[in-house]
């Protein structure tokens, strides 16, 4: 049986900020040697390896896995300050119940291989995982080519969640962690094995597709070469009003794109569109997205919708709350939201409104482990498929029978 | 276009401009958000600032103050790096307080001679803008930040504040934005305050310390006087028990000894009572009884003169036994006499030339000497004085000599050997014959008051001569004693202390 412990906090000094975690997680030495896994989340500007270091000391029996992002969300709401940082520790009764695997050399094209590569060594070690948690590098990554590469090995019913690491919205790199090294191109895999628990998931954004779109006059993969037969990226500042050589982390914000949903998975979704973000360019003007495109296709700029984002969200939870059986119980939550629902498209007042919705909608009672982060994308099952998103709020309800 | 029915390409026109401006306004929706999280932040600084002025106020020490300040000015102004210098004005110095993110050994000290103080100027800059603070503090390595400094109460410069980015920061980082100057020099001068207080502060506890210290030592002292106190009151508590127990236990052996005293006194009293009793019995019976027999003598005398021829054989028989009988009684009584005068006589504590003492007894008993062929040999003729009484000591002698020549063996011409040797603080005579000897049964009768071990027929004596001799040893402090092998002959020791 796996029992989940959570903590965050603001602290600047990294040593201090990761004792008072699992401290306040783990508040005995017995449980810190106890402890089996330690997700970390972690804003950019703490010193990573003293961070992992001094987890490494606190839990030295631990599998040390995580990854850097914009912002932690914890029980208490949102923190996006530049030194941030939230854990979530595991502890098993059995060690076999949770098992991690990892990779520091996952780009666009080995994102099937590297995955399944990933899933085949844990799927030798345990034959019980019954779902799994990804989190993966969120800059250059094919992420529906990753989860494809998981399914490949543990089928397309193991659910998979999470999401992808971020900068603080510079677009530059985003950084994984697993022991004490810190990796680029990084992805881990956490596989649960706890034959009591199952994770029930809601996705949800708040966005609307504006004008007529953009056509997909050339791409490959998950990079887009031409819309409407210009250079993409070009075409798009255009339609901002922003120079052609803008960087794509300020973009992020306003220049999500969406691309049309299939209609039986449109109630489900609550949108007629899945976004999708833009986090490097090619100085050709070409840009890439996490998922792999075709030509023809019609991609939209999109505009939040203040009042889809909220009525949206609370649909979501009572969707989500309608799949928890009476007698289960929710023992962990764990959140990925888009880096963009943070301090880049809500003001204080809005995002912790968003959050206490959250909060009130999934947790049964005061202080259930928390462990959210704001990433460049979300893993999250869309019509019993296993999907990924952008500018998605995405809740992780792990419940126990 | 055409107001009354708009055509297509009218309408697309129209609809592509308001897209272009829908999809601008976007821009527009971004930095109403920032205005509004640029607020947030603002809020959540003033609650930081609050914040640190409450802990920075608990600081301890400079180090603790430093640390943080720092982490309050990186966390307020979301900033990578930063350091703390305290600034000495009148030595123009300047020293390193802490630093937040950033190794800063290389830079522990400043010598500000070489700076123009008035460069830093009084309010918050961009190191970027100033360029003399900028080159100065390049050890910082920050390619973008701030200096803010601080003055003490005296209006000098008290220290400087520097946040900022190193290179590899700047791409993470925010930059810095020109409207946080208010807040960061309200922040700054809330730490030159706190500075000053901590400054003021570490004198007080300085003070208070040095007090304490003073007030624990004086405690101790006071504590260990106490417990000497206490030890000297539970010493003098058990000694005077102790004591009192003792007085009990000499009370008690003071009654006894008393007891004792009064005891042995009434039996010294009744001692001498009985002695003196006995010394005026024996002294009255020798001349009460001298009397008749001077008299028995003297008509015994005048009987045998005057009547002698008168007398068968038998009747002069009984005459001579009635004299010899007269003769012995008067020897017996001149003994007891004697004996009685040695014990009433005080103890001798003149010095008594030992030497002279033998050469007049063997001067005195030569011609009993020459009649019995006997040889007397003083073989010892430097021997040191006693402490003694010169009568008693030749009467002493005269007596073991008169005792050798007595009991001599049948055959066997007398020898006698007197000597004296020291032994210790005393001085031991030895007087050594060859006569018949003593048996060992008898050895310790010899000394007893009319004790005989022969017949008058045999040895003639009274019984009284060792009896004076033993008394006058002891009576002067010395001991007596008899070593003999029968029938080779005796030594009489007598042990008497010297005279120093």
């Amino acid at each position: 049986m796996l029992h989940f412990f959570s903590a965050h906090n603001e602290l600047v000094n990294t040593t201090k900020a990761m004792s008072r975690c699992i401290g306040e997680a783990l508040p005995t030495e017995d449980q810190q040697n106890a402890c089996d896994v330690l997700m970390i989340h972690t804003t950019i500007g703490h010193d990573f390896p003293t961070l992992l270091s001094t987890a490494r000391e606190l839990c030295p029996n631990a599998e040390i896995v995580g990854c850097s992002c914009a912002g932690v969300i914890g029980y208490d709401g949102a923190h996006e300050t530049m030194r941030a940082v939230a854990i979530m520790a595991i502890i098993a009764d059995d060690p076999s119940e949770v098992i991690v695997s990892h990779t520091d050399q996952i780009t666009g094209m080995s994102s099937y291989d590297q995955s399944r590569r990933m899933a085949e060594d844990m799927r030798e070690r345990s034959s019980g995982v019954n779902m799994l948690y990804f989190l993966a590098s969120g800059i250059d990554i094919a992420c529906d080519r990753a989860l494809e590469g998981i399914e490949s090995v543990f089928g397309p019913e193991t659910p998979i969640f999470g999401g992808t690491s971020s900068d603080n919205f510079k677009a530059i790199t985003s950084f994984q962690f697993y022991g004490e090294e810190i990796y680029e191109h990084g992805a881990l895999l956490i596989g649960f094995a706890d034959p009591t628990l199952r994770v029930v998931m809601g996705v949800h954004h708040g966005s609307v597709p504006i004008g007529r779109g953009f056509k997909v006059t050339s791409c490959d993969n998950n990079r887009i070469y031409e819309l409407d037969g210009q250079p993409a990226w070009h075409r798009l500042m255009d339609a901002l009003g922003f120079p052609h050589d803008q960087h794509p982390g300020p973009c992020i914000p306003v220049a999500g794109i969406g691309e049309r949903l299939s209609d039986e998975l449109i109630d489900e979704y609550d949108n007629e569109h899945i976004l999708r973000v833009i986090v490097k360019t090619e100085e050709d003007g070409s840009f890439y997205v996490p998922v792999s495109c075709q030509e023809g296709a019609t991609i939209w700029l999109t505009k939040r919708d203040e009042e889809l984002i909220f009525d949206g969200l609370r649909r979501m939870l009572n969707r989500l709350k309608t799949q928890i059986a009476v007698d289960e119980e929710v023992v962990a939550v764990f959140q990925a939201d888009c880096a963009a629902r943070g301090r880049a498209m809500f003001d204080q007042i809005n995002k912790d409104e968003i959050i206490s919705i959250m909060h009130d909608g999934v947790m049964q009672r005061p202080g259930t482990p928390w462990l959210g982060f704001y990433g460049y994308g979300e893993f999250c099952l869309l019509g019993g498929r296993n999907t990924f998103h952008n500018y998605t709020t995405s809740l992780f309800a792990i419940v126990r029978s | 276009m055409s107001e009354q029915n708009p055509t297509y390409d009218e309408l697309l026109a129209t609809c592509q401009r308001l897209e272009k401006q829908v999809a601008q306004s976007l821009k527009i929706q971004d930095e109403l958000v920032k205005i509004r999280n640029l607020r947030d932040q603002d809020v959540k600084r003033q609650e930081l600032i609050k914040s640190y002025v409450s802990e920075a106020l608990e600081a301890g020490s400079k180090k603790e103050f430093g640390i943080i300040t720092l982490e309050y000015f990186v966390q307020v102004f979301n900033e990578a790096k930063g350091a703390l210098l305290e600034v000495n004005a009148n030595t123009k110095s300047a020293r390193l307080i802490s630093t937040f993110g950033m190794d800063a050994v290389d830079c522990e000290e400043f010598n500000l001679e070489t700076l123009d103080l008035d460069s830093i100027g009084r309010e918050v800059s961009f190191l970027s803008e100033n360029r003399t603070v900028y080159d100065y503090f390049a050890c910082f390595k920050l390619v973008e930040g701030y200096v803010g400094p601080f003055f003490g109460n005296d209006g000098q410069l008290a220290g400087l504040i520097f946040v900022g980015q190193a290179a590899e920061d700047i791409q993470f980082f925010p930059s810095f934005e020109r409207s946080n100057f208010a807040n960061f020099y309200a922040m700054t001068q809330f730490a030159g305050m706190l500075f000053q207080n901590l400054k003021n502060q570490k004198k007080l506890r300085y003070e208070i310390d040095e007090r304490k210290a003073i007030e624990s030592a004086l405690t101790k002292s006071q504590g260990k006087l106490v417990e000497i106190k206490n030890q000297l009151e539970e010493k003098v508590i058990s000694r005077t028990i102790e004591l009192e127990q003792s007085n009990v236990k000499l009370q008690n052996e003071i009654h006894v000894k008393e007891q004792y005293e009064n005891q042995l006194l009434r039996q010294t009293t009744e001692l001498k009572r009985s002695n003196q009793e006995l010394r005026e019995f024996a002294s009255a019976v020798s001349h009460d009884l001298k009397a008749p027999l001077r008299n028995i003598s003297t008509f015994s005398d005048l009987l045998r003169i005057n009547y002698l021829d008168q007398l068968d054989q038998s009747g002069r028989e009984y005459m001579n036994i009635v004299t010899k009988a007269v003769r012995h009684m008067g020897e017996v009584i001149d003994g007891l006499l004697t004996l009685s005068n040695v014990a009433a006589q005080p103890t001798p504590q003149t010095p008594v030339d030992m030497n002279r003492v033998l050469d007049n007894v063997v001067e005195r008993m030569a011609p009993t000497i020459k009649e019995q062929q006997a040889t007397v040999m003083i073989l010892n003729k430097n021997i040191p004085q006693i402490n003694g009484n010169h009568t008693q000591m030749e009467r002493l002698f005269q007596n073991l000599l008169e005792n050798a020549l007595k009991f001599t063996r049948e055959g066997v011409d007398p020898v006698i050997k007197i000597d004296a040797r020291r032994e210790e603080g005393d001085l031991v005579f030895s007087v050594e014959d060859n006569g018949i000897g003593i048996a060992d049964e008898y050895r310790d009768k010899i000394f007893g008051l009319f004790q005989r071990l022969y017949t008058d027929e045999l040895y003639e004596g009274t019984g009284i001569g060792l009896s004076i001799c033993k008394k006058i040893v002891e009576h002067m402090g010395g001991e007596m004693w008899v070593d003999s092998v029968l029938d080779e002959g005796t030594t009489f020791y007598i042990k008497l202390p010297i005279s120093e």
